[in-house]
């Protein structure tokens, strides 16, 4: 965990939200250094403060449709270490797609119900700030279901638990705590899942967690 | 026996107008028609045309209206709207029926002259051979009639033959002015009745209303969903975010978790209110359990502006009911909004073919259909059961609104 107070912009257009955001994030140990509740008045507000991680509604004023993540993609192709956490009332695979598409890490995609649990959200803000990628698990599952082609097939269960986490943007460490199984038995798994669909191993970090992403986009 | 005169003066009636009508038709539609013809090389000369077509289509119009009156009703004939413009009169050019209106101001004059001629001739040949006793008299001498030529020179011959003749125009008259008339009527039904474009026009302006009904679904669906993102939906995960923050604190901090939990009630009482309000935009129980009368008096009740509400035993079909209740609850929900009103009545009355709705406030005026997406979406509404919305909200007030729907006869 970095010592540092993570800086964070908030855009959302309900006021309610807004207001609990900024509580959980402050809980979180985050600074938040500007709330807004539109795509320009979050445009500005990235370049102004530099912020480490925008915290973004995907619809937002002033169309209501996907402004917050049109922004959102816009503010990153400027400020290339701008982190994202893009939240939305649905899950959307094209959201999801918008944000990984520049294969950069550093975004994350997370249904609103999940920021209610501070751990959650201050997980995937770290994981974020550090280069990381964050899934909802909801837009994994429907990765997995998309996928019907089946290498899948030759999966254990376990080891499609594991796949799963994998793509949600989880470490070796937290897969293993989540599973509560040995760090060990989770890189068996791992190198197990990568032979069989038949991906290079890439290690641990977040080039692991996109050709994951990409093979499961694929087809 | 009434009822027989009446029909004899107004078969006569139509006769002796339409005479003129025609002459007057066929005399401007035939220069027209030559003049535009001769010019049609220049521009000029299809305007001239379109003005020929246009005082064809008045022609038949008052044919129609005439032959109306004398009882030979024809189907109403729907001229489309070719648009504004220059390009949308001539359009008119293309037009089959308005050819052959000025078909029918050729053929009706022709017809006319014969008709008018015949019916005067009949009528008053037949008064004057009743009445030929007492006018006779005053005839010169020497005025040889029928019945001396053919040997009985006495005056009572001749009263008597004049007589006869006379009573048998005058009982004839009916059914000859009858027969001249319906000839008129068969003429007409022929040139003037245009069954595949009546169908066609119907056709599209039912298209049309129905994709009207369709945006007007998509639109609610839409919005639907939106107050559901922005209502409850926000609501429960703030409800979430301040229960889980209670339950950090619990331990550490009962009081602010106690805050917190008193928050999270509010919060969860507020979504239930949304979304109590938004189940009675999608579908009024009271609407379905307890009819129109009930949820109007209802949505009356439920506003801050005193509102009286007026609604007669109207009967009409499921759909045209939920647009009734709909129109009303917006002029409501605006009459709340921005009418500064102190007073507002809603009235439906079923009156004939139609259902009218009208709700009145005594604001300050200026709404209109352009302004508020509510008012255009209530049009659509109203299109998807064939109704039609005006208004009538002059700066300064009052304003009133007035929804017509068509009573749907069961049996057609």
């Amino acid at each position: 965990m970095r010592s540092d107070r993570l800086r964070v912009i908030v855009a959302d257009d309900s006021v309610l939200l807004r207001e609990g955001l900024i509580r959980l994030l402050s809980e979180a140990a985050c600074e938040v250094v500007a709330a807004v509740g539109d795509a320009p008045g979050l445009l500005s507000a990235v370049d102004e403060h530099r912020p480490d991680v925008a915290v973004v509604d995907v619809r937002m004023p002033p169309t209501m449709t996907d402004d917050g993540l049109r922004a959102a993609v816009a503010a990153r192709a400027q400020h290339a270490d701008l982190g994202v956490l893009m939240l939305s009332a649905y899950v959307e695979l094209s959201y999801a797609d918008a944000l990984l598409s520049d294969g950069r890490g550093r975004v994350g995609y997370l249904l609103k119900d999940r920021v209610s649990s501070l751990d959650r959200l201050s997980d995937a803000l770290r994981t974020i700030a550090a280069g990381g990628t964050v899934l909802d698990p909801e837009v994994v599952a429907q990765l997995l279901v998309s996928r019907r082609a089946d290498p899948l097939a030759a999966l254990t269960p376990r080891e499609r638990e594991v796949l799963a986490l994998m793509a949600e943007g989880r470490s070796n460490a937290a897969i293993a705590d989540q599973l509560v199984v040995s760090g060990g038995a989770v890189e068996k798994h791992i190198s197990s899942i990568f032979a069989k669909i038949n991906l290079p191993d890439l290690g641990s970090d977040n080039r692991r967690v996109l050709a994951v992403l990409a093979w499961l986009k694929s087809r | 026996m009434t009822s027989m005169i009446r029909g004899v003066g107004r078969n006569l009636a139509a006769i002796l107008v339409m005479f003129p009508v025609a002459l007057s038709a066929f005399v401007v539609c035939t220069v027209l028609f030559s003049t535009g013809v001769g010019l049609a090389v220049l521009f000029v000369g299809l305007f001239i045309l379109v003005g020929c077509l246009m005082v064809a289509g008045w022609a038949a119009q008052m044919t129609r209206f005439l032959l109306g009156y004398a009882g030979v009703s024809l189907p109403p004939i729907r001229y489309p709207n070719h648009g504004p413009g220059v390009l949308g009169k001539l359009r008119r050019l293309g037009h089959g029926q308005s050819w052959r209106d000025l078909l029918f101001v050729l053929i009706n004059f022709a017809l006319s002259t014969v008709s008018f001629s015949v019916a005067l001739g009949w009528v008053v040949g037949g008064l004057g051979g009743i009445t030929y006793w007492f006018w006779s008299s005053f005839l010169p001498e020497g005025n040889q009639g029928v019945p001396a030529l053919l040997g009985f020179p006495s005056r009572l011959a001749d009263i008597a033959f004049n007589e006869v003749v006379g009573a048998i125009l005058v009982v004839t008259t009916p059914p000859v002015l009858h027969g001249l008339v319906h000839l008129h009527g068969v003429i007409a039904r022929g040139l003037l009745v245009d069954e595949t474009s009546t169908l066609r026009e119907q056709v599209s302006e039912l298209t049309q209303s129905r994709t009207a009904a369709g945006e007007a679904e998509v639109h609610t669906l839409r919005k639907l969903e939106r107050d559901l993102h922005d209502g409850p939906q926000q609501r429960l995960v703030r409800l979430g975010m301040d229960i889980s923050a209670a339950q950090r604190r619990l331990e550490g901090d009962p009081a602010q978790a106690r805050a917190l939990l008193d928050e999270a009630f509010a919060q969860s009482q507020e979504a239930l209110a949304d979304i109590r309000t938004l189940s009675r935009g999608i579908a009024p129980p009271i609407l379905a359990e307890q009819g129109l009368r009930a949820a109007v008096t209802a949505l009356a009740a439920r506003g801050t502006v005193p509102t009286s509400v007026d609604v007669d035993g109207v009967v009409l079909s499921e759909a045209a009911q939920n647009a009734a209740y709909f129109v009303v609850a917006e002029a409501l929900t605006n009459v709340e909004k921005h009418s500064r009103a102190t007073h507002a009545s809603v009235e439906i009355r079923g009156g004939g073919a139609l259902a009218v709705i009208t709700v009145a406030d005594n604001g300050v005026g200026g709404a209109s259909m352009a302004k508020g997406q509510g008012l255009a979406g209530l049009t659509d509404r109203l299109g998807g059961v064939d109704g039609g919305l005006t208004i009538s909200s002059p700066p300064g007030g009052p304003t009133q609104l007035t929804a017509t729907i068509p009573l749907q006869d069961v049996s057609s």
